[in-house]
């Protein structure tokens, strides 16, 4: 008894003089706070969730930027990659079906699927697809269709590209695989992607407020562009194509279904006592496949390697084995880690993307996350993922003003680009703004990067916003004026260069164009002809072309209104005497096609294309009240 | 006259062997040496004929049609009086991606060309005659060379991919491109259907157009593109006739070369070996022109019977050398054409043939009538009572080489008693053996490029890595050098660089170049160099041969670059070969691009594996270890369409060198019969005093081995001193300055070998004739 009452007292004693700390959630809320204050995010909310219940869930900010409605934990907002997570789980579900096999080629259940080489494609299994060594890299044209066939595209596109890689050998992240995977549980379970991840995951997991595709008018956050010490809203809201995000980046959920998500990996496959998947694929889902190189020293991590799972990461980060992955789309972004050991998990999400961020300015996603688990498990937060080395951009280099004439004017797209940028046929302006150059990125009438240029030398430019600084290439003329530039991964070449064109405004059912005054204009049954005097006619009417107005998306995205989207197609024609080449470009308006045909003998077509028929293409304007073409408008008379 | 032929007659029919051996070393050189000198004068026409028939422009510009214009371009050109005629404009799209044939990718650069019919200028020959006028949509026209190289054939399909997809066109047909003649030329040109780019190149990429200026003269492009460049801010390129002709004649240049130096190697040892067996009949005619003699020849009439048996031999040998040699270049002249699909036919041979018949013919029976000025002055009596020339058998006494073996003995006073002729035949054997171990080190060096590559301006390395910058958080060098640390065991070097562009500012003109800043000191990368030194100093650089003679630069000279938009002034320490880029290019240390751009770091690195590490293991070890963050290839050595073409050229040499087995035969043969025929009244003695057959056999042997081993030696020497210059000299144009010859331990006792393999052959033939000589022929006894 004596004993008992000495080791109470003892405990008493020991408790008293423990030092005070915060409750976790007070800690993980002033951590945040102060996040949120240093931080360009306009809106993010943060939810930690342990197995029973969600034990931490908060949101600061703002859905847009210098809006007035609050981020919440019920904030729709896109996920991004974590999208592969819940590819792999609906797999891993059809798997425990007996429907598929992990280690059966691709090509057993998508008999079409092949690509330029099929000795190797042919050994693609689906465990590649899900563990990103499938080797199915490389630039694929996007397109502008989101529905489900738009997959069914994609392994047509796939047929032509070549694998470099050995199938399984090589770890190369990949959109296009899980793509594929989602186009796998299509075929496998006979119901559309989003339909089953819709009925199979999202429904018994109560995550009500969570798609792949969006319904119409979803009531999600808006996302955001990086500005200069600012970030831009996003106007379009556009859907990127739908064969690279169906499946493995978008997507769109709020913090608190995520918490519903998270807890059916921390009980093993369990939500409310009902079984989702066998907690033996979840473990699956963990079980190292391949690594990857991680975070260096330098760039905040400890040079330890990440492991990819199916679908998800495993890392040892700060001594914790880490279940985690994050998701980006250029404008929005997640993260999520799961600490198996703790019994914790935690995703973030907010409206701008923090995989691009600056993180010499601000944290990063990881950073971020990592310290609300640390807090969440009564830990101190780290440095993880913060780069200890200097920016290595940083110069001292200062362009003369008095060359800033070389450099300022309107750079349109000519090649590259991945489809976060190439969509749209992005342009770039450079201005002088006071003694500096300010470059601005334009994509369907609307500013989607602006930035500062910080030269390094009369070619080469470091740009300097809330984003990552990247490189900007100039190719200088012999005068040292600039002839085009290369950024982003692009080449976009100086408009100004062209001639100046008299143009008279002209209208074609929804769409304004700037018509040349040499042209002369006939009207047609359906709507004009238009002749140029070197020799190419440019025919604007609303026909049906075969072949061409049926692969235009035939339940076009609200999203689309102010964007022109042209679908291209070329054509011989026998119609006169001689043979004509017709190139036509269709877009669909109010359910109605709108063709501009350019018709010309073959062998200048393509040079009066060039010279000519981009010109009057890229003068082509939606007719609407919304506004937002000033830019496209601005460049049509060039 | 009639005497004389019958004469002639008579010891044609008794030295049959003899003269059928001079017959046809006569021929081989004939033929050696008017293939060579028709070759020669027939190897830049087929260029230039192709080039005039289809009527090709002497001068190509590329330009962005947003940045230059081609009217206000075409109208300036048009309105110079040297301007002949301006191409329509050609849109083309330079196309670096990769196509794709039967699951293997083809890396190449191709200017992917719409075939304009332009009315006046740049056609092609179309080589398949189903092929319509112009590529049809879906098809593709490949330059022929692509058939060889790459075993492709009309009806294939080509998968070419873009950054916007890919595109599957069928091959319809293969052509002669009159520039881009040369598969060596990088980039190519490829033709699709006029109004192709609209279709499959990305509508905003659509921008690039090809314009063709032809001047009269087609040489007269520098003046005229100078004066374009001071008047008109073009932002273009150009490529010009003497760089498509020296592309497609390299090569053929080389071989020419090649084989007129081989050829008048061969025509000398063919003029020693009729000295040698005019000199033998001479001796063995002795006792014949005696009696000629008294019977009231004069010494130029015994001179004329040799003549007369000369020109016997000449005549049929030089008809059928140059009926061969005819053939010959027509079996190479095919050979070009069918490499390249042209259709030239040499014309006006028949002067070169004349003319190379007439030197050849000259020379002989100059040769001829100089060498038989002794038969002219034999002494009847002498001849007819001694019947041997008693001054030619003045052999020295052995008793001083008592020490040797008899036949040792006389063996050596063979060697030393014949100094003279004895030189020349070993002299024979030097060439001989010269030109066996040259041909063979050549051969050899080009097999050998991977172990020696910088010796060739290669990068000393197995693999290249490249950083690849569009992932998330790319690697830089610092973190690249250091995770690869883990894999120094099994590597023996590693050398960072970069890929540069920039522009070499002479008074006249732009010389654009692309070459390579080494983030280490180049002394490490084991390049050499041609003169002056490897770049120390950040306004140091060394440039290619091939771009120091194109923007007339040299060691020490100042040179204004246009570098990352700055304009630098730096010295030319050094220059250097390349055979990659054919001489061009330039290096620099990482410390110059330093100076214009700070941030500056390379993303290259050539890795040099040790011996035991097998290449394709260590590039997936490299690939499973770093992922998507680096690429990894296979690093450069030679181009495909190099290599074959040196194939050919290692084969055609190869036949070059068993003429020579043959000829060198033919002359160690003649060599024995002379010497056995000079020094009978010796073995008659010899045999008188007890010397059996074989240890005569043995003495010459001993002569013989002597003889070829002094000829072996001088051979190997001359090759080591002079080989490497002879073929450098062939080899310049291609950027190859000092040719990195090899002359191997192994290759040197082989040709020895051979050689004196050959030499003991040719000489047991001969010897067979010691059998025939009896004791008791010589008078003397």
């Amino acid at each position: 008894m004596r004993m008992i009452i000495f080791l109470l007292t003892l405990l008493f004693i020991v408790i008293n003089f423990l030092p005070i700390r915060a409750q976790p959630s007070e800690a993980i809320d002033q951590y945040l706070n102060e996040v949120y204050l240093n931080h360009v995010m306009p809106g993010f909310s943060v939810v930690v969730t342990d197995k029973i219940e969600v034990v931490f869930s908060a949101s600061y900010g703002f859905t847009e930027v210098g809006g007035t409605k609050p981020f919440t934990a019920q904030t729709v907002n896109p996920v991004g990659s974590l999208t592969k997570s819940i590819t792999a789980l609906a797999i891993m579900q059809l798997m425990e079906a007996g429907k598929i096999h992990l280690d059966h080629p691709v090509k057993h259940y998508i008999p079409e699927f092949t690509t330029a080489n099929p000795s190797k494609s042919n050994r693609i299994t689906v465990r590649m697809l899900l563990n990103n060594t499938a080797g199915l890299s490389g630039d694929i044209a996007p397109t502008y269709d989101t529905s489900e066939s738009s997959v069914e595209h994609l392994v047509k596109t796939l047929s032509n590209t070549f694998i470099l890689t050995n199938p399984g050998k090589v770890y190369q992240y990949s959109n296009i695989g899980f793509s594929l995977a989602g186009l796998l549980v299509n075929r496998v379970s006979r119901q559309p992607y989003a339909e089953y991840v819709r009925d199979n995951i999202f429904a018994p997991l109560n995550m009500h407020r969570s798609w792949v595709l969006p319904p119409v008018n979803s009531p999600s956050s808006t996302d955001h562009y990086p500005g200069i010490d600012r970030v831009i809203t996003d106007q379009s809201e556009e859907i990127r194509s739908g064969e690279f995000v169906a499946a493995g980046q978008y997507t769109q959920s709020t913090t608190a279904d995520l918490a519903n998500y998270l807890r059916l990996y921390l009980n093993s496959g369990l939500f409310n006592n009902k079984r989702v998947v066998a907690d033996s694929l979840i473990h699956q889902m963990w079980k190292h496949q391949i690594d990857f190189l991680g975070l260096s020293v330098g760039e905040g991590g400890d040079s330890q390697r990440y492991q990819y799972g199916l679908g998800w990461m495993i890392s040892e980060i700060d001594e914790r084995k880490i279940i985690h992955h994050g998701g980006s789309t250029g404008t929005a972004s997640s993260f999520t880690m799961i600490d198996p050991e703790n019994g914790l998990a935690a995703s973030l999400l907010t409206n701008v993307d923090l995989t691009l961020i600056d993180r010499y300015q601000y944290d990063f996603g990881l950073t971020i996350v990592n310290n609300v688990l640390h807090l969440a498990a009564g830990n101190s937060i780290t440095d993880f993922a913060s780069p200890t080395e200097p920016d290595q951009t940083l110069n001292q280099y200062q362009l003369s003003e008095d060359r800033f004439a070389n450099y300022t004017g309107v750079y349109r797209h000519k090649s590259g680009g991945d489809h976060f940028v190439y969509f749209g046929n992005p342009s770039l302006e450079i201005s002088e703004v006071g003694n500096e150059l300010k470059g601005t990125v334009y994509r369907t009438g609307q500013v989607i990067n602006e930035f500062k240029l910080d030269f390094v030398n009369p070619s080469l430019a470091v740009t300097r916003n809330v984003a990552s600084p990247t490189y900007l290439r100039f190719q200088l003329g012999r005068s040292g004026k600039v002839n085009s530039v290369y950024c982003f991964g692009m080449e976009l070449s100086r408009a100004d260069n062209r001639q100046n064109l008299e143009t008279t405004p002209y209208q074609f059912e929804s769409l304004t164009f700037s018509l040349p005054s040499q042209w002369e204009s006939l009207p047609t049954q359906n709507g004009l002809k238009l002749l140029n005097p070197e020799g190419l006619m440019v025919e604007i009417n609303n026909d049906s072309v075969e072949g061409l107005s049926s692969s235009i998306t035939t339940t076009p995205s609200p999203y689309y209104l102010n964007i022109i989207h042209w679908k291209k197609r070329a054509d011989i024609s026998q119609k006169s005497s001689s043979e004509k080449l017709v190139t036509t470009f269709s877009t669909l308006r109010d359910g109605q096609p709108i063709n501009v045909k350019f018709t010309s003998a073959p062998e200048v077509h393509s040079y009066l294309l060039q010279t000519i028929g981009k010109r009057f293409l890229s003068g082509i304007v939606p007719f609407t009240e919304k506004g937002s073409t000033t830019q496209l408008q601005k460049e049509s008379v060039k | 006259m009639r005497n004389v032929l019958l004469i002639v007659k008579e010891s044609i029919k008794q030295r049959k062997t003899q003269y059928l051996l001079l017959l046809l070393t006569l021929f081989l050189s004939t033929l050696m040496f008017t293939l060579a000198v028709n070759l020669l004068s027939v190897v830049s026409q087929p260029f230039d004929e192709n080039f005039e028939r289809l009527v090709a422009s002497n001068l190509l510009l590329f330009f962005d049609s947003e940045a230059d214009n081609y009217q206000q371009i075409a109208d300036w050109f048009r309105d110079q009086p040297e301007v002949q005629t301006v191409s329509q404009p050609v849109p083309y799209w330079l196309f670096n991606h990769k196509f794709v044939h039967d699951e293997e990718q083809i890396n190449v650069t191709a200017y992917l060309t719409e075939y304009i019919l332009q009315p006046n200028q740049d056609k092609i020959r179309v080589l398949n005659p189903e092929a319509g006028d112009t590529p049809g949509m879906n098809e593709v026209w490949l330059p022929y060379h692509f058939s060889i190289n790459y075993n492709l054939e009309v009806g294939d399909t080509l998968k070419f991919q873009f950054s916007s997809g890919s595109f599957d066109f069928i091959i319809s047909s293969f052509v002669v491109d009159p520039h881009f003649l040369s598969g060596l030329f990088n980039p190519t040109r490829i033709f699709v259907s006029p109004g192709a780019l609209a279709v499959f190149q990305p509508f905003e990429s659509l921008n690039t157009i090809m314009v063709g200026i032809r001047t009269h003269e087609l040489n007269d492009t520098a003046s005229i593109y100078s004066r374009f460049l001071s008047e008109i801010d073009f932002s273009g390129s150009k490529l010009e006739y003497s760089l498509f002709k020296a592309a497609f004649n390299g090569i053929y240049s080389l071989f020419s070369s090649a084989i007129l130096v081989i050829g008048f190697l061969v025509f000398l040892i063919t003029l020693i070996g009729l000295y040698g067996t005019l000199i033998s009949q001479v001796l063995e005619d002795y006792r014949q022109i005696g009696i000629l003699k008294a019977l009231g020849f004069t010494p130029n009439s015994i001179r004329v019977i040799y003549l007369t048996k000369v020109l016997v031999i000449i005549l049929p040998s030089l008809l059928l050398g140059i009926v061969v040699a005819h053939y010959s270049l027509m079996l190479i002249v095919d050979y070009m054409n069918h490499s390249s699909r042209l259709s030239y036919q040499p014309k006006n041979l028949l002067g070169a043939y004349v003319i190379s018949g007439t030197c050849i013919s000259a020379v002989t029976l100059i040769t001829t009538w100089l060498t038989t000025y002794k038969a002219g002055k034999i002494s009847p009596r002498e001849a007819i009572q001694i019947g041997i020339s008693v001054k030619s058998s003045s052999i020295k006494s052995p008793i001083k080489y008592s020490s040797l073996s008899p036949e040792a003995i006389m063996g050596t006073q063979f060697t030393v008693g014949r100094l003279l002729s004895n030189l020349i035949l070993g002299f024979s054997f030097a060439i001989f053996s010269f030109l066996l171990l040259f041909i063979f080190s050549v051969g050899y060096s080009l097999d050998s490029v991977k172990s020696h590559k910088p010796d060739w301006g290669l990068l000393d390395a197995d693999l290249q890595v490249g950083l690849n910058q569009s992932v998330f958080l790319p690697l830089d060098k610092s973190d690249f050098l250091n995770l690869f640390s883990s894999f120094a065991s099994q590597t023996d070097k590693i050398i960072p660089f970069s890929y540069a562009e920039l522009k070499i500012l002479t008074e006249n003109d732009i010389v654009e170049a692309r070459g390579i800043i080494y983030d280490l000191k180049l002394e490490e990368t084991g390049f050499t160099n041609l003169s002056g030194s490897h770049p120390d100093d950040e306004n140091d650089i060394s440039l290619g041969i091939g771009t120091a003679r194109e923007a007339q630069m040299s060691v020490g000279d100042t040179i204004q670059i246009l570098i990352e938009g700055t304009l630098k002034s730096m010295r030319v320490c050094g220059i250097y070969q390349d055979i990659s880029a054919f001489g061009q290019g330039f290096r620099l240390h990482t410390q110059s691009m330093r100076s214009v751009n700070p941030l500056f770091q390379p993303n290259q690195f050539g890795i040099a594996l040790n011996e035991s590490v097998h290449l394709s293991s260590f590039k997936e070890e490299l690939e499973s270890f770093f992922g998507e963050k680096v690429s990894v290839e296979n690093s450069l050595e030679l181009r495909t369409a190099f290599l074959s073409t040196i194939q050919s050229i290692k084969a055609g040499t190869f036949v070059v060198s068993l003429f020579f087995v043959v000829i060198l035969m033919i002359l160690v043969s003649n060599d024995m019969n002379i010497h056995v025929n000079r020094d009978k009244l010796v073995i008659t003695k010899l045999k008188a005093i007890g010397f059996t057959n074989l240890q005569v056999k043995y003495a010459f042997l001993i002569k013989n081995t002597l003889v070829t081993i002094t000829g072996v030696l001088l051979g190997i020497f001359l090759t080591v001193v002079a080989g490497k210059s002879l073929i450098s000299k062939l080899t310049i144009g291609m950027g190859l300055a000092e040719f990195p010859l090899e002359i191997p331990l192994f290759l040197i006792v082989l040709v020895g070998v051979v050689v004196m393999a050959l030499g003991y052959l040719g000489a047991l033939n001969s010897l067979r004739s010691i059998h025939s000589i009896k004791p008791t022929d010589s008078k003397a006894d």
